[in-house]
């Protein structure tokens, strides 16, 4: 008994006679899995020839509108590329006006959206993982992966007023601040994913159904990475020890101490793998910043000082949350530029804003990290067997709307 | 930057390792048949309350507002809109292109409007979804009218990670 095809059959079973036809495939664009995205496919028998990723089904032209709305408008819009991962999105936009505005963050908002943000990574990787079991036909993954997101997701409602939407970064700081029953709610819920995890490994990544679909498929190496430009768990699955939050640190992420998994091998299961390990390494992050966030303001006391006392009262001191200051309806900041990078979810997210003085921002880039995985996934796809479509697919975690914008 | 650990996983597995792989990973299915996890809400059956400061529906309160259009002006969506009433301004809602970012609410500066925490209105048709200052200006935290109805709210558990316990207040 062996899972290795080579010693079934040599050079891998492919002395099977190929009967050399050529034929083309649509892979969507109607839902191949997880969304719009047309990839057509020339066939030889059954080894992909070419294949040729077609983004655009879902584009929203975030960054045309973005020339047309208010910088605080523009909170709500940047965060619909990635609904799953929105924390991250919005957290990018405002350290981008954040720089431009030239505002100082107090500490406690900075632990705060690192909190919001990590609890933003695990529920991102669960869906991601979700969508790769049930890519390779293990239901029971799919319906895990959503099950226990739906953790993840009470406590940002809990803690932001929003299931997904959260609109929770505002420049100068956060929304609203960290209470007891939240404190107590993620306790609970690390407790639990630790608990769960194990269960993941017997049925998910120790399963040998699992690691037959995985192991050496798409394999990309480091050069090969480097070179396509892969980003996030993509990229470190590939042997690069690169992660924004360690080169370049934002949020309170200087002063929390975690790991970076990198794995060698460059398949699809090892970046998996490293999906996996980020989510135990984001469970230790949540449990540091409830430990260690430090005391004080959630907003910045430029914008703090102009919220009317009565407000203050009765919104600070009796729910912990802040308001927001007339300032923010339609402010202009100075004339600048900003490029600001946060390690989303999927892998590094760029934001560029250019302030022309007015009201709105002459030009907004976002560079998302599932567009970077476009062309990877059209490089993975050579000369590999069209069942591996769907798990390579998987295991790039490639999430439409976001490459789209 | 602290030390670099390049990971390698382990490839090739015997033929004893294979067997228990799918031997746990029957297992495990086992032992969720046997006590499974379900998150299923019985709606409408049950339905769920939600935390304080859940940004639902929003209400107007007609007679506290100072018509300073700042909820207009901070509105994403272009749903706040401002009408005149009897010479006076008031904030007006499109629920067609509400995101429900709650930015209005945070903006009023004397509290005018509030988050109701209801979130499964339903409409019969889209000139309804238009609220004028008069509408807007009434409550929708109704109680349910069928006794049917069980108020349930969603606790994170340490074994089944969420679980509905009836809302008692």
């Amino acid at each position: 008994m062996t899972d290795q095809a080579e010693e079934l059959m040599k050079s891998g079973g492919m002395e099977i006679d190929v009967i050399p036809v050529s034929g083309e495939l649509n892979v969507g664009p109607q839902h191949p899995g997880s969304g719009h995205l047309r990839i057509y496919v020339r066939l030889n028998g059954d080894i992909i020839e070419e294949a040729q990723v077609e983004p655009g089904y879902v584009h929203r032209a975030v960054e045309k509108l973005g020339e047309n709305r208010n910088y605080i408008h523009l909170i709500p819009l940047v965060e619909r590329p990635a609904i799953l991962d929105s924390i991250h999105m919005n957290l990018g936009y405002i350290m981008a006006v954040e720089k431009i505005l030239g505002v100082d963050v107090p500490d406690r908002a900075q632990y705060l959206r690192s909190f919001a943000a990590e609890i933003s990574r695990i529920a991102s990787h669960l869906y991601g993982m979700g969508i790769l079991a049930i890519f390779i036909g293990h239901s029971t993954g799919f319906m895990w992966g959503f099950g226990d997101r739906e953790v993840w997701v009470q406590i940002l409602e809990a803690l932001t007023g929003a299931r997904i939407t959260n609109s929770y970064v505002i420049p100068g700081g956060v929304r609203r601040d960290l209470t007891p029953t939240i404190v107590e709610m993620t306790r609970k819920a690390v407790t639990y994913m630790r608990r769960k995890i194990k269960d993941w490994e017997n049925i998910f990544l120790n399963n040998p159904n699992v690691k037959a679909r995985l192991q050496d498929v798409g394999i990309m190496t480091r050069e090969q990475a480097i070179e396509w430009g892969a980003v996030g768990p993509n990229l470190r699955g590939s042997g690069v020890y690169y992660d924004v939050r360690k080169v370049e640190p934002y949020a309170a992420y200087s002063r929390l101490d975690f790991e970076i998994p990198v794995y060698k091998e460059g398949d699809g299961y090892a970046r998996t793998l490293v999906r996996f390990e980020e989510i135990q390494q984001s469970l230790n992050i949540l449990e540091q910043i409830i430990r260690d966030i430090p005391e004080g303001q959630i907003l910045s006391d430029r914008f703090f000082k102009q919220i009317p006392p009565t407000r203050l009262k009765k919104w600070w001191e009796g729910q912990r949350r802040v308001v927001m200051p007339g300032y923010y309806a339609s402010f202009r900041p100075p004339k600048g530029e900003a490029v600001t990078r946060v390690e989303a979810g999927r892998g590094e997210l760029l934001y560029y804003v250019v302030s022309d003085g007015s009201a709105k921002p002459y030009r907004l880039r976002m560079i998302t990290p599932s567009y970077r995985s476009i062309y990877v996934m059209q490089n993975l796809l050579k000369g590999v067997r069209y069942a591996d479509l769907v798990s390579i697919y998987g295991s790039l975690d490639y999430f439409p709307p976001e490459a789209d914008r | 930057m602290d030390s670099i650990k390049i990971k390698e996983y382990k490839k090739g597995d015997s033929s004893l390792n294979l067997v228990t792989g799918h031997l746990k990973a029957v297992g495990t299915g086992v032992k969720y048949f046997v006590k499974p996890q379900r998150i299923t809400l019985k709606y409408p059956e049950e339905s769920l309350s939600l935390p304080t400061g859940y940004r639902g529906m929003i209400r107007l309160y007609k007679d506290v507002c100072i018509g300073c259009t700042l909820c207009a002006m901070v509105c994403p969506a272009d749903a706040m809109k401002m009408a005149t009433d009897q010479g006076k301004k008031f904030p007006t809602i499109n629920y067609g292109r509400c995101v429900f970012c709650g930015f209005c609410v945070d903006i009023c500066p004397v509290d005018a409007l509030k988050e109701t925490g209801v979130h499964d209105a339903a409409f019969s048709s889209r000139r309804e979804l238009f609220f004028s200052p008069d509408k807007f200006n009434q409550d929708f935290d109704q109680p349910p009218v069928e006794l049917l109805v069980k108020k349930v709210k969603a606790v994170i558990d340490e074994e089944k990670g969420i679980k509905y316990v009836p809302d008692t207040d």
